[in-house]
């Protein structure tokens, strides 16, 4: 596929360090399919294998999962910029645990896992990205979990208040609370109190 | 009595883990699959075939009800079902793995295969029937999540003694899966000893 100029950027973006170039990289550039989401649309099912790596040009997709009692408990948000899909399914090719929803109408740019397998394949400086994307992956969880057990509900608003990227704000805040494990009311609370 | 919350992604969730159980089912040795473990119970591939039948009468009314449903701003991801359909929910699922909850097979619903002569394509036959009848309630779990559901019930497989809306009709479709994914189980163990 044709890429525009706007589409070669967001991926330059999206795998850095690496200093990719259409002119070095053309298989990379060349792999990469163009795909859209409606408002609210699933993006991947639970239960279902993950057949895509995105990087979302545009939009606001949120990742949950279902507790016991079948209620959603959000893990995390992709937007613009970002990778987005159930990556564990995707590598592993195994029935996702989790549910992506499309919160806004989206575009993306997505690769199936044998084009993902090629860019390693091909560029031996995808295993430089592969560790440090892996680290940092890592890294995020980790952090993550510190915050949800450590922190106060109120301490976790105000950390998730300070770094809470543009375009999250505009979700509804159900979703936030849920990210900062507390309850919509509690959320709705201290967003009145800040 | 406490009424059952039905919930959209659960739903979907459900459908998923039952299309992904049937596809190793399928895999089985076709001798496996006709085999019953005694004259009274059904083969697995029987079972299969009654799912599909359970499901037809639904398919249209599903999709009649869905096309006349308006449309709602938001989805609406949670539904409260109704008193009857609650109690029949609730007493689907097996406790302890035990079928607590005893139904008589209608006449229509009932596998009318000649199990000996079944060969390995008209086998996979009915699963990919059967598949196509998950495909066919993941769409409509999808599309009624955009619909004021609660404004049309239709009458039931059983009778207009139970009436459903479509979220309740498709629980109900579900859990009767289930619950013969539970007897296909239990079949494989008796007819592997």
């Amino acid at each position: 596929m044709n890429l525009t100029s706007d589409q070669i950027s967001i991926l330059k973006l999206a795998f850095k360090p690496l200093e990719l170039s259409v002119e070095k990289h053309p298989l990379f550039f060349e792999q990469w399919q163009e795909d859209s989401f409606e408002r609210y649309e699933f993006i991947t099912e639970a239960g279902k294998i993950e057949r895509y790596f995105y990087i979302i040009e545009s939009g606001v997709q949120i990742i949950y999962i279902l507790d016991h009692s079948g209620n959603k408990r959000v893990l995390g948000f992709s937007f613009d910029g970002s990778y987005s899909g159930v990556y564990d399914s995707f590598l592993d090719q195994k029935p996702s645990s989790y549910f992506i929803e499309s919160l806004t109408p989206s575009k993306v740019l997505k690769i199936d896992k044998s084009q993902y397998n090629s860019f390693f394949e091909n560029y031996p400086e995808f295993e430089h990205w592969g560790r440090i994307i892996h680290a940092k992956l890592f890294v995020g969880r980790v952090e993550r979990e510190i915050e949800l057990i450590t922190l106060t509900a109120k301490e976790r608003f105000e950390v998730f208040s300070k770094r809470c990227p543009e375009p999250l704000k505009n979700i509804p805040q159900k979703y936030l609370a849920s990210y900062l494990n507390m309850t919509p009311e509690t959320y709705s609370r201290l967003r009145a109190e800040l | 009595m406490s009424r059952v919350i039905l919930r959209v992604q659960d739903q979907l969730q459900r459908i998923n883990l039952l299309s992904e159980e049937i596809d190793k089912i399928k895999l089985i040795e076709t001798s496996i699959l006709r085999n019953r473990p005694d004259e009274k119970t059904w083969s697995v591939i029987e079972v299969v075939e009654h799912m599909v039948l359970a499901h037809k009468p639904y398919q249209s009314k599903l999709d009649d009800t869905l096309h006349q449903l308006p449309t709602a701003t938001q989805p609406i991801d949670e539904i409260k079902s109704k008193a009857i359909p609650s109690f029949l929910i609730k007493r689907f699922p097996p406790v302890k793995g035990k079928i607590k909850f005893k139904m008589k097979t209608m006449k229509q619903f009932t596998p009318l295969l000649s199990v000996e002569s079944l060969d390995e394509g008209e086998i996979n036959q009915i699963f990919d029937q059967f598949q196509n009848s998950l495909v066919h309630l993941n769409k409509v779990i999808k599309a009624y999540r955009g619909k004021k559901v609660k404004n049309i019930r239709f009458n039931s497989a059983i009778g207009a003694s139970v009436k459903f809306n479509v979220a309740e009709a498709c629980e109900f479709i579900i859990c009767h899966n289930e619950r013969h994914l539970h007897q296909i189980k239990n079949i494989l163990k008796k007819v592997n000893n």
